[in-house]
């Protein structure tokens, strides 16, 4: 089996997902957000992004509480250490990826 | 005022430091302080040595050490009831960068490390207008007041390019112009160092109060609170 191949297929598919990629790098980078900020930043329905991040919470990658700040409920997101684990384990092996593709790709 | 340069930001985590500034809300709080406490100042120093007016200068720089010390909690309190219902909440920048924390994500160069959510807004500029003016001590001359909010201008306007509270040309020729006003009408020369922070104070306000014209404009009061959802 081609290498590269077999590295694709050990991606994880739960991140892989472009819009769970985009809520995991949102959440990675910001902390901790609200349902509203995901929704806006991701441009996400609010059920899609309702079921991406049932997903991810059922993955574990995800912790959502709901919270006041003041009087406004807010339905809080952030990465669990899990999360930020296999976002960075995604991250780097989607690197080497891309890295060897654009290798191959000057050699030819 | 001011362009939108924030939305041009793509990484993550600069785009949540960015929003935390959308509203124009912390420039509006460190510009009142700041001019309170100038001003006062400035009065209590030139006009006036009354009990009340020293209680208003204290109260003024209180109001500085507050910001500074719970920013996230006193602007956050009012973000709750103006900003998360309409554009939702996101965790408050920190304020420094910690180059470990960066960690490479998706992409193949260095500039595509991740960054993480934080300012350089009191470094740069609020702490810049309280402690730059101060060197208008040394210099007794007319035109070290304009000399001096021109060289700000032009430190703001290039450092903040790329930063999450980017000046822009116009908001910078305003406080370059500022710094003229004294000498126009006539300012004595040894309450300099106050009408500085309090020009800077000022300038901050106004920065702040267009930001948030606009963010209300854009934003209007959602009709049903969507931060429940999910």
């Amino acid at each position: 089996m081609n290498p590269q191949a077999q590295e694709l297929g050990q991606l994880d598919r739960i991140i892989h997902e472009p819009a769970r990629l985009a809520i995991m790098m949102i959440l990675h980078g910001a902390g901790e957000a609200d349902f509203v900020y995901l929704q806006r930043e991701g441009g996400f329905t609010q059920g899609n992004l309702s079921s991406h991040l049932l997903k991810l919470e059922e993955a574990g990658y995800v912790k959502i509480e709901k919270t006041f700040k003041g009087r406004v409920p807010l339905t809080l997101c952030r990465l669990t250490p899990k999360g930020g684990d296999a976002f960075l384990e995604y991250s780097r092996r989607m690197v080497q990826v891309l890295q060897r593709g654009t290798t191959l790709a000057k050699a030819k | 005022m001011d362009d939108n340069s924030a939305v041009k930001i793509a990484d993550p985590g600069r785009r949540a430091a960015a929003y935390w500034f959308a509203d124009g809300l912390p420039e509006l709080a460190y510009g009142t302080a700041l001019a309170i406490s100038e001003g006062a100042t400035l009065l209590l120093g030139l006009y006036l040595r009354t009990l009340p007016m020293l209680l208003v200068t204290i109260a003024g720089y209180l109001a500085l050490i507050v910001l500074f010390a719970w920013e996230h909690s006193v602007v956050g309190l009012i973000k709750a009831r103006i900003t998360y219902p309409r554009t939702g909440y996101v965790q408050p920048p920190g304020t420094d960068f910690d180059p470990s924390s960066s960690v490479q994500t998706l992409g193949l160069t260095p500039e595509s490390s991740a960054r993480r959510n934080f300012s350089w807004f009191r470094g740069r500029i609020v702490l810049l207008l309280m402690v730059v003016p101060q060197a208008l001590q040394v210099f007794d001359q007319p035109w070290a007041l304009p000399a001096l909010m021109v060289l700000l201008a032009l430190l703001f306007y290039f450092t903040s390019r790329e930063s999450e509270v980017p000046v822009s040309l116009i908001s910078a020729v305003l406080l370059a112009l500022l710094g003229f006003v004294p000498m126009l009408i006539g300012f004595p020369l040894r309450g300099r160092v106050f009408v500085a922070g309090l020009l800077g104070g000022l300038w901050l306000m106004a920065r702040g109060l267009w930001k948030l014209a606009l963010y209300l404009h854009n934003h209007p009061t959602p009709r049903v609170n969507a931060g429940a959802g999910a």
